[in-house]
């Protein structure tokens, strides 16, 4: 049995060399970013003299020097990602990166919980329906036809790229382009959020 | 308890993904962030470097010693001092434990004496022997 495990393993790390690890660096940054956009960077600095890329470069520094942190089960740009965003939750908790193992059994991927009560349902869509309002309020939402289009067609649960080129008649390459605006006023939104005294996180 | 993946949570990984994007233009993005690409890949790079080396080194050492902790008809190489290795050479180069080792010890003696060879050749060497087909009985 050892010697099936060992090879198991030798294939797994010949997996993770072949992977492109200069891509995964980039969109995990990217991905850090927006973590960090999250809890108010760059307006706020992040604990501990951080950077978007520290965060980013401390999962993947760990996951190399770690044993058993790579699970097949999931996709690994998902495990890493995750292990970003639960650093991001150690750093502004408790103000230290906590040594996370990449995957709990007991942390799985996000699932439609399919227990709500109506009472839970409600609040959900009324917290996202806050948002796409507030969205659609925002100076620069009201200044843009396109990127109003991209958030009714949000809030008519359009999740997909596919769906939004549909749904709203632009080029595929706007909606990514739009997409990044949103993302870049998402943060001030969630604040507003906050404030306003939704659930919000 | 707060219900898992709401419609806001759903709303904020859709913004977040970007897997259609090329690295180029993510790289570009970030810049514009200050985020310094460069110096990331290239630790990043370092480090993966280091850690295949690591886990392959262990993957290695870990194969070595479960076959030199593999017991075979000689008993568990792993064990046995130098002292007991050579005397285990004498007892199959006189043939007690069957002709085949016999030849085999014999054979190989005529290259290099057991005594010349250190202990981990002694014991790679045994575990080969060992691996023999048994004309003993």
């Amino acid at each position: 049995m050892k010697g099936v495990a060992t090879n198991m393993e030798s294939e797994q790390l010949e997996f993770l060399r072949k992977q492109n690890w200069d891509d995964i660096a980039v969109k995990l940054a990217d991905w850090s970013v927006w973590c960090a956009q999250l809890f108010g960077w760059p307006g706020r600095l992040l604990p501990m003299g951080k950077t978007p890329e520290d965060m980013a470069y401390d999962v993947i520094h760990a996951f190399w020097k770690e044993d058993n942190t790579y699970n097949p089960k999931w996709a690994l740009m998902t495990q890493l990602k995750r292990a970003v965003r639960r650093n991001y939750s150690n750093l502004f908790r408790l103000e230290s990166v906590k040594k996370t193992s990449f995957f709990d059994e007991d942390d799985p991927p996000d699932v439609a919980d399919e227990s709500l009560t109506p009472e839970e349902a409600a609040s959900i869509q009324n917290e996202f329906d806050s948002a796409i309002q507030a969205f659609l309020q925002h100076p620069k939402v009201q200044r843009s036809d396109d990127l109003q289009l991209v958030v009714t067609a949000y809030g008519c649960g359009f999740w997909e790229e596919a769906d939004l080129v549909r749904e709203t008649g632009l080029k595929v390459e706007r909606i990514y382009q739009l997409k990044r605006e949103l993302k870049d006023i998402y943060p001030s939104i969630k604040k507003q959020l906050r404030q306003d005294g939704g659930s919000c996180p | 308890m707060k219900p898992k993946n709401t419609l806001l949570e759903k709303l904020e990984q859709t913004l977040a993904s970007h897997d259609n994007e090329t690295k180029e233009q993510t790289i570009a993005n970030l810049r514009a962030k200050g985020i310094n690409t460069d110096a990331l890949i290239a630790k990043v790079r370092a480090t993966v470097q280091k850690g295949y080396s690591a886990k392959l080194k262990k993957i290695v050492e870990g194969e070595k010693s479960q076959i030199s902790q593999k017991p075979n008809r000689f008993g568990n190489l792993a064990t046995l001092t130098r002292e007991a290795m050579l005397q285990l050479v004498e007892q199959l180069r006189s043939g007690a434990m069957g002709a085949g080792f016999q030849q085999a010890v014999v054979a190989r003696c005529r290259n290099k004496q057991p005594t010349e060879l250190t202990e981990d050749e002694l014991r790679t060497w045994l575990e080969d022997l060992g691996e023999l087909p048994d004309d003993s009985e």
